[in-house]
């Protein structure tokens, strides 16, 4: 399904996977323009701007069309849900699995520019798909909750694009983490997308950007409580989802 | 043997809520309490104690039979009677409130034969799409697509995006993939009543031939000729209940007995939303409006309808069928000259008149259609009951016999010759004028061809 999805995306577009080549850009543009060149905020270490905001960038994308699609992805197969008898779980997965693919795009163009600024990575690369992998999860944890209430309360769909916006702006996407002032880093990094982009780009640039330890540890573990959460609340809706949608 | 469909106590209750305002949403959970909100978020499925503002709705209730592998079930009531429901609680589509479905194989439910196809993705693609929806494995789906390309006569079409195929072609295939994956008990709803006649006999076949494989079928139709067809054994439901459970025969005469709810009526009114176009309907004999007649004597059908202005090639239909609910013939208005289209008139009533009731005594319906050139606006099936008496049509005392079926025509005997039969000729007796026959012709016809 997932394939048959990725399939249908770009058929009829002229670009086709040139899509996924040209939002993650526009964004990087705009974001090094107002953080870099306005706001003159401090880059990580000796990497370049752009470089910066595109190892911020990827995995807030592949976060934020992921909690976008999980959330959707139940009432968007409204017809299939009270028709078919298949086992639900399978609708989010799939709308992750989209996700991901467009993120390996992105992927890709991170490797160009990386290779096109001279700024090769060190050892702490192997360590970027795990960050990424927990964005995903991220998104998958609060997905699934939105994704059943959203049947019953349409008002999710509404609530979920406001809060990414926010969301973008309080996550380290377009800046680096360290201009927040360090009493309040703790806080700060409860959030878990600001570990995941704090990772990302640790491992990223040769491990120039500081993770706060404790701060990922108590966030990760949320993370994985609000998943396990997530799967119950989602398995106990499951049967009478076709009754509600 | 076990049965391999057991179904006990099945109920499915739903709750219907108000119209309810955002802020007394927000005022009912404020009232309610923190904690109440917390749960009401955390099980938004669950009931917490009776609110008055919720309806109750039991679209199955109580509901119980076995089936025996290859078996073919036709399941009948009204609409809202919860045969939809009782289906989609087959398939595990929901879950009941009470009660338990067991069902010993492999289920595929189709419901709604497009669900699953994307109109984007070509034939074969959706074909392969479908399959994995219903859980079928890639491998296992390629030995079939022949099959199901031939089954839905799709075959030129099959590399083009769905997007360009014909609404029938789409259900066609649809229906052939449900038909031909693999699978030991399957449920349709309303789906076998795609395509044309000679689909719909192709997909009889079909369902015959796997039936005795063992393959077992619980079937929706409004067709009941097509249940009759297909199955030795029928379930009528009403309002949730399982009513009537045994041979077809005698559970539609149960259907058409008691759920055409206007016995002894000679009209019936329709609400706005029950029917599109048909508002009334009435039975008129010699006396006046009435629900009983006597054969041979004229009957008359008012029919009452709007919203059809300046609708071209309109038609008006009646159509009468037995007590089993096979049609035993169709009166055409377009058939007879008038021509009802292009009217001004938002309203229109019209009238057919038929001179000499050609039924004999027993338990008839009428059902009315109203159609567009070859197209069918509305159909109202078995709208209302009729009982024809003993009659004597020729008036010479003799009363029709059982099997006289549902048809008798007028007509006249006569004696050719009297006499002993000589070599192949007409014999010396002439021919005697014997008038209108003694005993009345009453043609025996068993059975009429389906007129749908």
């Amino acid at each position: 399904m997932a394939w048959s999805d990725l399939l249908v995306r770009y058929k009829q577009t002229y670009l086709g996977l040139g899509w996924a080549v040209v939002q993650p850009l526009m964004s990087i543009i705009i974001f090094t323009l107002v953080f870099d060149r306005l706001a003159r905020l401090p880059s990580v270490g000796t990497a370049p701007y752009p470089l910066v905001v595109f190892a911020g960038l990827l995995p807030w994308q592949f976060f934020a069309n992921s909690l976008m699609a999980v959330s959707g992805s139940l009432v968007a197969e409204r017809e299939l849900i009270t028709g078919v008898q298949f086992p639900r779980l399978v609708l989010p997965l799939k709308s992750l699995a989209v996700a991901a693919h467009n993120t390996l795009v992105s992927f890709a163009i991170l490797l160009i520019g990386l290779l096109a600024y001279g700024y090769l990575p060190d050892w702490r690369f192997i360590c970027f798909p795990f960050f990424v992998f927990f964005a995903g999860l991220t998104a998958m944890a609060l997905g699934l909750w939105i994704a059943v209430l959203n049947v019953r309360y349409r008002d999710f769909q509404y609530l979920v694009p406001y809060f990414l916006q926010l969301g973008m702006y309080i996550s380290p996407v377009g800046f680096a983490t360290s201009i927040v002032p360090g009493k309040w880093r703790f806080l700060y990094s409860l959030n878990p997308l600001v570990n995941v982009i704090d990772g990302s780009r640790w491992s990223l640039f040769r491990g120039s950007a500081s993770v706060h330890m404790e701060a990922t540890f108590v966030s990760f573990t949320l993370v994985l409580l609000l998943l396990w959460g997530g799967i119950w609340f989602f398995r106990r809706a499951e049967g009478t989802l076709a009754d509600h949608i | 043997m076990q049965p391999i469909i057991s179904a006990n106590g099945l109920s499915k209750r739903y709750l219907l809520m108000r119209s309810r305002g955002r802020s007394e949403w927000i005022t009912a959970g404020v009232a309610r309490g923190a904690a109440s909100v917390v749960k009401r978020i955390l099980m938004p499925w669950r009931k917490s104690g009776p609110k008055p503002e919720l309806t109750e709705l039991w679209s199955l209730a109580d509901v119980t039979f076995d089936v025996n592998a290859g078996e073919v079930i036709g399941l009948v009531g009204h609409n809202g009677a919860g045969k939809t429901t009782l289906l989609r609680v087959l398939s595990g589509i929901t879950e009941p409130t009470r009660g338990r479905a067991v069902i010993r194989g492999r289920l595929n439910s189709l419901l709604e034969v497009g669900i699953g196809f994307h109109p984007e993705l070509t034939g074969r693609e959706n074909i392969y799409m479908k399959a994995a929806i219903h859980g079928m494995r890639k491998d296992l789906v390629v030995k079939h697509v022949d099959e199901i390309v031939a089954f839905a006569e799709v075959d030129d079409f099959l590399d083009t995006p769905l997007k360009r195929y014909s609404a029938g072609m789409r259900s066609r295939l649809g229906l052939a993939i449900g038909m031909v994956l693999e699978h030991e008990v399957m449920v349709v709803d309303e789906a076998l009543a795609v395509g044309d006649a000679r689909f719909r006999a192709r997909a009889s076949d079909r369902i015959r031939k796997s039936a005795t494989s063992g393959m077992t079928t619980v079937f929706v139709s409004h067709d009941l000729g097509q249940i009759r067809d297909l199955c030795a054994r029928s379930l009528l439901m009403d309002r949730g209940r399982l009513v009537a459970d045994g041979p077809t025969a005698e559970v539609l005469d149960t259907y058409l007995r008691v759920s055409v709810a206007t016995g002894g009526a000679a009209e019936r009114d329709f609400r706005i939303g029950e029917t599109r176009h048909v508002r009334r309907l009435r039975m008129i004999g010699p006396a006046g409006p009435s629900a009983r007649f006597d054969p041979g004597q004229p009957f008359a059908v008012e029919i009452a309808v709007d919203g059809v202005r300046g609708a071209v090639d309109l038609e008006a239909r009646i159509i009468i069928a037995n007590a089993q609910g096979q049609p035993l013939f169709r009166f055409r208005s377009a058939m007879t000259g008038l021509d009802l289209g292009a009217r001004d008139a938002a309203e229109l009533v019209v009238r057919a008149d038929i001179a000499e009731l050609p039924l004999t005594p027993g338990h008839y319906t009428l059902g009315l259609e109203l159609g567009r050139g070859r197209g069918l606006l509305e159909r109202v099936e078995h709208a209302l009951r009729f009982e024809v008496l003993e009659g004597d049509p020729y008036g010479h005392g003799e009363a029709f016999v059982g099997h006289d079926g549902g048809i008798w025509v007028k007509g006249r005997w006569t004696i050719v010759s009297e006499g002993g039969v000589s070599e192949g000729g007409v014999s010396e007796g002439g021919v005697s004028e014997g008038g209108v026959s003694k005993g009345g012709v009453a043609a025996a016809i068993a059975s009429v061809p389906d007129v749908t």
